[in-house]
């Protein structure tokens, strides 16, 4: 005789229903929904509820938004055809993150000082295409760690000289050297340097944080009102971009993105600590 | 609907060779089911159709990331559901007063919204209100296997994850969903079973409880 006061809750019925419990917990609940009405009704009503669900109709796909899908892609197609080599250049075309963000960390986010990268809006059919194809194949390939060391000009490769000459376009970045680079144009007392490039498109193990700090900002950075730090515009490996500062804390983190419509799309970070 | 000609998996070839038609076509074939996980996941019109042209816009660019190891359509189903769920996230994380773009996008949607007033009540649909309330990985599970009928082994394969954890969450959603919509249920409804979800509720929370009445 099962027990009948001691009834399975609804997530175990509804597990049962759909034979994902385990053996021993299976038969347990099956004896018990033999015995008791209420949960046999319970247990009807979630196998049933599928067909609710099913049956809710939907808004068929509009004609505004269909054809405007077809524009999207139309737009596509051509702008590849434009490119002399189409099927090279779509590897290193930048795509969407896919995050898995592990836990809210905006909090930390918040605390962690913040600089951002923010390349405009890649896909517009302008030159830009061409620059972000550069600053793609100098992230090629994975993730690539890199330590500056030194910030004192040991490192290989001088530190960019061009750092702020241009007020207008800002700063000129390289991705070859980019955490000295960042520190030398706008950090200082912060010598010391380690950055991460990343390969565009697969921003799979970019920390969460950073991926937190530059949420909402696309796809106009320059618009966006920013918690904490400052935006500056820069170009790294000559492709425009914005950069935020926040030099708050031991350490700055930074953060080079660029904007694919809403989305952020982050090319490398760097982490700058004094000496 | 194309029932006619190359196979998705042809076309798909075609498109990363160069072929500038391929993918439209693809696409035409299975947009209506896109967009039903899209507007079914998101619950929301202008929302769905921002998803919908990043994630296709997404595969078209990505197309040689496609290994021919899954059927294109789970392939692009993948690609939707992943910018569905990005924009969830998003919409989550950011601060609770809208942005500029946003009155503006709200004042285009009251209008797209003006022009087809059904449309505007399915939204607001019981069923795609209820939706909103599970958490994504729940909702997304619930969307493809319940709503859009897809295996559950389809669906893990799409949202990327093992089948008992498809079977689980779906298990789940569906316990989140059952109060909010057993006055829905229509058809093969036992007789003298008309509980409202009130009653149903507290029925769950006794059980919780341990102490049946």
């Amino acid at each position: 005789m099962a027990d009948l006061a001691r009834h399975p809750d609804v997530v175990d019925l509804a597990e049962y229903a759909e034979g994902a419990l385990d053996a021993a917990r299976q038969s347990e609940v099956e004896r018990h929904v033999r015995e008791c009405a209420d949960c046999a009704e319970t247990v009807a009503d979630l196998t049933g509820l599928p067909e609710t669900l099913a049956q809710a109709p939907v808004p068929p796909l509009p004609t505004e938004v269909a054809e405007r899908l077809d524009r999207a892609i139309a737009a596509e197609a051509s702008a590849r055809a434009a490119t002399p080599a189409a099927a090279t250049r779509s590897t290193v075309v930048p795509m969407r993150p896919r995050r898995r963000w592990l836990t809210p960390v905006l909090a930390a986010a918040a605390v962690i000082g913040v600089i951002g990268l923010a390349v405009p809006v890649f896909n517009g059919g302008t030159g830009s295409d061409d620059s972000g194809d550069s600053a793609a194949s100098s992230s090629d390939d994975s993730a690539r760690a890199l330590e500056d060391g030194d910030a004192g000009g040991q490192g290989p490769g001088a530190p960019q000289p061009n750092a702020s000459n241009d007020e207008r376009q800002g700063a000129s970045l390289s991705s070859d050297t980019f955490g000295r680079d960042v520190a030398d144009a706008f950090v200082t007392g912060k010598s010391k340097s380690s950055y991460r490039l990343y390969a565009l498109g697969s921003s799979e193990d970019v920390p969460p944080e950073y991926h937190h700090a530059v949420q909402g900002l696309c796809p106009s950075p320059t618009d966006a009102e920013l918690s904490s730090g400052r935006l500056e515009t820069i170009t790294l490996d000559g492709v425009p971009a914005h950069l935020l500062i926040n030099p708050a804390g031991p350490s700055t983190e930074a953060i080079a993105f660029t904007c694919d419509g809403p989305e952020a799309l982050i090319l490398a970070t760097a982490t700058l600590t004094p000496r | 609907m194309t029932d006619e000609g190359p196979d998705d998996a042809t076309l798909m070839a075609r498109h990363v060779a160069g072929d500038p038609d391929a993918f439209g076509i693809i696409v035409q074939r299975h947009r209506d089911r896109l967009w039903a996980v899209a507007i079914r996941t998101l619950g929301d019109r202008e929302e769905a159709a921002d998803a919908l042209q990043d994630a296709l816009v997404s595969a078209f660019r990505r197309a040689e990331s496609y290994r021919g190891d899954a059927a294109v359509t789970t392939w692009m189903h993948r690609i939707v559901v992943n910018a569905c769920l990005d924009r969830i996230r998003r919409r989550k994380a950011r601060p609770a007063e809208p942005l500029p773009e946003d009155e503006d996008r709200m004042e285009e949607l009251g209008e797209t919204l003006e022009e087809d007033p059904a449309a505007a009540l399915e939204e607001r649909s019981a069923v795609l209100q209820a939706l909103r309330t599970l958490p994504e990985p729940q909702r997304a599970a619930i969307v493809l296997v319940d709503m859009e009928g897809y295996p559950v082994e389809e669906a893990a394969r799409i949202l990327d994850c093992a089948v008992g954890t498809i079977k689980s969450r779906c298990a789940r959603g569906r316990a989140k969903l059952l109060p909010l919509l057993r006055h829905l249920r229509t058809g093969n409804q036992p007789s003298g079973s008309a509980v409202p979800p009130a009653t149903v509720t507290m029925l769950d929370e006794q059980r919780r409880g341990g102490g049946d009445g």
